[in-house]
């Protein structure tokens, strides 16, 4: 039983950091009708900028930089590139991406080499007991800290004047033109979250138990994927219910893989995205989504 | 408010460098007036409203030839936004209220293009006054709301920005007769209260009511245009737009002559 609690615990903590990928991921489709394939690299940029910083100038800061950094990133990525792609079909500035992540993900990864590189947490390999079930401390600040950034953003895109702007644009954009709202500034600003979301994400995804951000952290990211899709690529409320499913379905899969050898090994690697093949079948929008999934 | 007439002058206008939808029109409205325009489906009315707001790059048109000025400011080539700011703003055909906001929501999406936070308050309060349906309906989804409601809104939202010059592009397109009266009654106030108004509409009759001068709109030119009383009585205008006179005796009919002519109800002249 404390195993399954331990289990349903870490996930949740894992699908919080899901949420917080997914939901920079969607903000973009909806401010932009871009799906963005790079995400997984303005993560990898954030996290880098992170690691190479905390040793001189400490922890925080060089998270604080890690979050400027991927948002700089996104920004520079919407303004340099997808701006001028003077192009009707929004697919095509997806495959722009790509190629944006195949060139982010090469630099980064000569540059990280076969190093596996820590971020300097304080939280370390400290776990935490409550009752008897053990909860490793990075688990539990990751998922205070993306239940507060998540709750945050929820608030500003309900209730500000940005928030606003944004599902007005999102919704219907000659018309929010119409109104006063400049949808370049609507574009920027969705990047830049985005690219900040990332960035935190980055460093839930390397801490303990994971040993630290290597090559290979732009495939856990990856994960993230599934998460906005089948949660409905333009609903925030998707992307939090994805990330969640997700993170949960990786850990019980990961954690009874014991139970599930007929399913051969590694299972919990597949399982997120054999729950998105589901999921669509049954709700081809995704759980939350609105649009025909055509737009894409 | 003042801040001088809307002037157009030769003003053309094509699509993805092809289609041309104006060909040389000039109108005015002059601070305080209400200037209509009329005319049939695809003769360029909608293309007028979307050169002076600057959504022209929606649609691939551009300008050709021709200004768009407010008092000595031109509007050519402006982001929307900044037109917006100039004090010109459009309520788009077919309402376009952002459905899945609120009400509320709604309205602050028109407030975004306030000059300031206070204007907006103001504005918020004459908005409210003018539709006080608006403030029942507060935190419904737009989307749930009658058509006649949604144009409220429409229109509520565009002068939240506080305009002084409002274009309106068909405001009573597909309203029940007793909605597009209180609508049309909603117009006169707002330029009671100082808001000049270019007013696009199918509904001649209506339009001739409101407007003190009118224009004619036949395949993007300005076929005809004068004191709006005066267009109400020409035969032309009867003929074409009211739906009254004769079918018989008519001078550019030659290839109809001899057909069988439906009778032709006549429009709701409120």
């Amino acid at each position: 039983m404390s195993t399954f609690i331990e289990l349903v615990i870490n996930g949740v903590s894992a699908g919080a950091v899901y949420a917080l990928i997914a939901l920079g991921f969607v903000i973009i489709f909806k401010a932009t009708e871009v799906v963005n394939f790079a995400h997984a690299s303005l993560l990898l940029a954030g996290g880098f900028v992170t690691a190479v910083l905390h040793d001189d100038i400490g922890f925080l800061a060089a998270l604080a930089a890690g979050i400027a950094a991927a948002a700089v990133l996104g920004v520079l990525v919407q303004v340099l590139v997808l701006r001028h792609a003077r192009v009707e079909d929004q697919a095509v500035l997806a495959i722009v991406t790509i190629g944006i992540d195949i060139v982010l993900a090469t630099e980064l990864t000569r540059r990280i080499g076969t190093r596996v590189l820590s971020l300097g947490d304080p939280w370390q390999d400290k776990i935490v007991y409550v009752g008897g079930v053990g909860i490793a401390q990075t688990r539990i600040a990751a998922l205070v800290v993306a239940a507060a950034i998540i709750t945050a953003f929820l608030l500003a895109f309900r209730f500000t004047s940005w928030g606003v702007a944004m599902r007005a644009a999102a919704e219907d954009g000659e018309t929010a033109s119409l109104m006063g709202i400049r949808l370049s500034r609507v574009s920027l600003a969705a990047w830049a979250i985005a690219g900040g979301l990332a960035a935190v994400a980055a460093l839930f995804l390397t801490v303990f138990p994971t040993p630290g951000l290597d090559r290979g952290t732009s495939f856990a990211a990856m994960k993230a994927f599934p998460a906005a899709i089948l949660g409905g690529l333009d609903s925030t409320t998707g992307a939090l219910v994805g990330g969640l499913l997700i993170g949960l379905t990786e850990s019980l899969v990961t954690g009874y893989q014991g139970d599930l050898t007929f399913l051969g090994r590694g299972i919990g690697g597949v399982a997120p995205f054999l729950v998105m093949l589901i999921v669509l079948l049954v709700r081809p929008a995704g759980l939350f989504g609105t649009r025909e999934m055509s737009r894409v | 408010m003042a801040n001088g007439t809307l002037a157009v002058r030769n003003l053309s206008v094509t699509y993805g460098r092809a289609v041309r939808a104006l060909h040389g029109v000039s109108l005015d409205v002059p601070a305080g007036s209400v200037t209509a325009v009329l005319g049939a489906n695809g003769a360029g009315k909608s293309t007028l409203l979307r050169a002076i707001s600057g959504t022209l790059p929606f649609h691939r048109g551009a300008v050709d030839a021709g200004s768009v000025r407010l008092g000595d400011r031109s509007l050519i080539g402006l982001h929307p936004a900044t037109v917006v700011a100039a004090g010109v703003v459009q309520v788009p055909e077919g309402r376009r209220v952002f459905g899945r906001l609120s009400v509320e929501e709604n309205l602050r999406a028109g407030a975004l293009g306030a000059p300031s936070r206070s204007e907006a308050a103001k504005a918020h309060g004459r908005v409210l006054e003018l539709f006080p349906v608006l403030a029942e309906r507060a935190r419904q989804r737009a989307g749930l709301l009658s058509g006649g409601e949604q144009q409220m809104l429409a229109i509520g939202r565009a002068l939240m920005a506080c305009p002084s010059v409002l274009l309106l592009d068909e405001p009573t397109l597909g309203l029940a007769p007793l909605m597009a009266e209180r609508i049309a009654e909603t117009v006169r106030e707002i330029n009671l209260q100082g808001t000049a108004i270019l007013l696009i509409e199918q509904n001649a009759a209506l339009a001739l009511e409101l407007s003190s001068h009118a224009h004619v709109l036949e395949v993007g030119a300005v076929a005809l245009h004068g004191p709006s009383s005066e267009l109400a009585g020409s035969d032309e205008i009867r003929r074409r737009y009211l739906g009254v006179g004769e079918e018989t005796d008519t001078e550019d009919d030659g290839e109809d002559a001899g057909k069988f002519v439906p009778p032709t109800l006549g429009r709701w002249t409120g």
